[in-house]
């Protein structure tokens, strides 16, 4: 089980494009290698963009991009984008300023510049910023695969949840319109004796309902969507992979494979005293029951260099190993060290 | 002779109460219909009023439905917002914005 395996369950149970693969991990774990892995080893089958919402904006420095926010061809079918959070959420309260000047003119008591102020610090603004942007991907039909390299897990998985959010709303308001357009209908009826059940709105709520049951489908389908979760083997980044795993399923999915990073080789890893804590996070992992066959879990070992560029990555990558090796190697080092 | 005249006498005052009778009654079937109107035309107004507050109550600080949303259907709502402002700026005459509201020749 390697790296390439992990790639090819992805081909496999891919069924439409694009097909997005979202890395999730801790901070600091290798989420961004392991992207730039991953989406390197598809480019060989497929056209690939590989996207780092990360705010670290590490991926600029690893394939030495230009600027943030501008597809770049990497390396043959390889392609990546920096997404800028900031770049994005000027957009939107820009759009969202707009609006209100053209809907509200007489609202004098609110300035403008005031309203796109609090727009971009309300709670869940940002969420809803990489949601419209994710939303856009999951429509961009020019690649074959899209490689994911995700914000904090807290920030994502609320994004995730996101389309559910919306529905709820949505439902709320579809039952609130229905019952004004029913009355609309009933007052023209007896004033003017003729009736107009048509209602503009209430045609936009539908659509838009359609829109983010279809999107929290897509999120959630094996199909159009593989997870790969991230972790060092240390006793956080492994709780965040739990949690992580109870939330997607939660949403009606399980994630593909599960990537253990940066393991340090086990006579190291006991002359610096940690072997007892990195052999208790893999038996962690390895615990963690995947209710499909294709879930894949496996190591990479620790690299003497970090894997800061594409050629570096393609080094480390090769370092992968099952999971499970890497534990007959440490109970072997515990009990002889 | 007399007896036309009788029955002019007595048909007379009849028809008089037979159309006051149809008078009466289409008054009350309109006021019927015209109370009912009301009942309903208040109703729908609070729910518009409802409908309105909640997509665009985040400005105002209250925290309801999320902003992406508010803006996606901001452009379908221009004209029920410019009714409710309205309504707002002319004071009591509810029914009368509503009408206006509405289209057509009222
Ligand atoms: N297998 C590895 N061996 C050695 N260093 C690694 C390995 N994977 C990642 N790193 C290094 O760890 C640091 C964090 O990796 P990064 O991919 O940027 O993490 P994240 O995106 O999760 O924050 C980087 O300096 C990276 O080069
Ligand atoms: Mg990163």
């Amino acid at each position: 089980m390697t790296l390439e395996d992990l790639a090819h369950a992805i081909i496999n149970v891919a069924k439409d494009k694009p097909h997005i693969v979202t890395v999730i991990g801790k901070g600091g774990v290798g989420k961004t290698t392991v992207s730039i892995m991953i989406a390197d080893i598809l480019s060989k089958k497929g056209k690939v963009l590989l996207v780092s919402l990360d705010q670290a904006m590490h991926l600029l420095k690893y394939l030495s991009l230009r600027r943030a926010h501008v597809v770049e061809r990497v390396d043959g079918e390889l392609y990546a984008i920096q997404f800028d959070l900031e770049t994005e959420a000027r957009k939107f309260t820009g759009e969202y300023s707009l609006l209100l000047r053209q809907i509200m003119p007489g609202l004098k008591v609110l300035n403008v510049e005031k309203v796109t102020d609090v727009v971009r610090n309300s709670p869940g603004f940002e969420e809803e910023v990489y949601l419209r942007f994710l939303s856009k991907l999951y429509d961009d039909d020019r690649y074959d695969y899209i490689v994911i390299d995700t914000p904090p897990t807290g920030v994502t998985l609320r994004i995730l949840n996101l389309p559910r959010m919306y529905m709820f709303w949505l439902d709320n308001l579809i039952e609130l319109r229905e019952r004004i357009v029913g009355l609309r209908y009933a007052i023209q009826r007896v004033i003017r004796g003729r009736a107009e059940m048509r209602d503009e709105v209430l045609d936009k709520l539908y659509e838009m309902k359609e829109n983010y049951v279809k999107l929290a489908g897509m999120i959630t389908d094996q199909g159009r969507t593989s997870y790969i979760l991230v972790a060092t083997p240390e006793p956080l980044p492994v709780y965040e992979v739990k949690k992580t795993i109870n939330v997607l399923r939660e949403l009606g999915t399980e994630p593909v494979g599960i990537v253990v990073n940066k393991v340090i080789p086990w006579e190291l890893a006991g002359k610096m005293g940690i072997s007892g804590v990195q052999l208790e996070s893999i038996m962690d992992v390895d615990a963690i029951k995947c209710r499909t066959s294709t879930c894949i879990k496996i190591a990479i070992l620790m690299n003497e260099k970090p894997p800061d560029t594409l050629e570096k990555a393609r080094e480390a990558m090769v370092k992968t190993i099952p999971l499970s090796a890497t534990i007959k190697h440490g109970y072997r080092s515990q009990s002889s060290g | 002779m007399v007896g036309s005249m009788g029955i002019k006498w007595i048909l007379d005052p009849l028809k008089n109460v037979v159309s006051e009778l149809a008078k009466l009654m289409e008054g009350m079937r309109q006021s019927i219909k015209e109370q009912s109107v009301e009942v309903l035309q208040l109703e729908y107004l609070e729910l518009e009023n409802a409908f309105l507050t909640i997509i665009f109550g985040g400005l105002v600080g209250m925290p309801l439905m999320p902003l992406g949303l508010s803006m996606e259907l901001a452009p379908y709502l221009m004209e029920e917002v410019r009714f409710l402002e309205s309504r707002h700026a002319r004071g009591k005459d509810t029914i009368g914005d509503f009408f206006s509201s509405m289209g057509g020749e009222w």
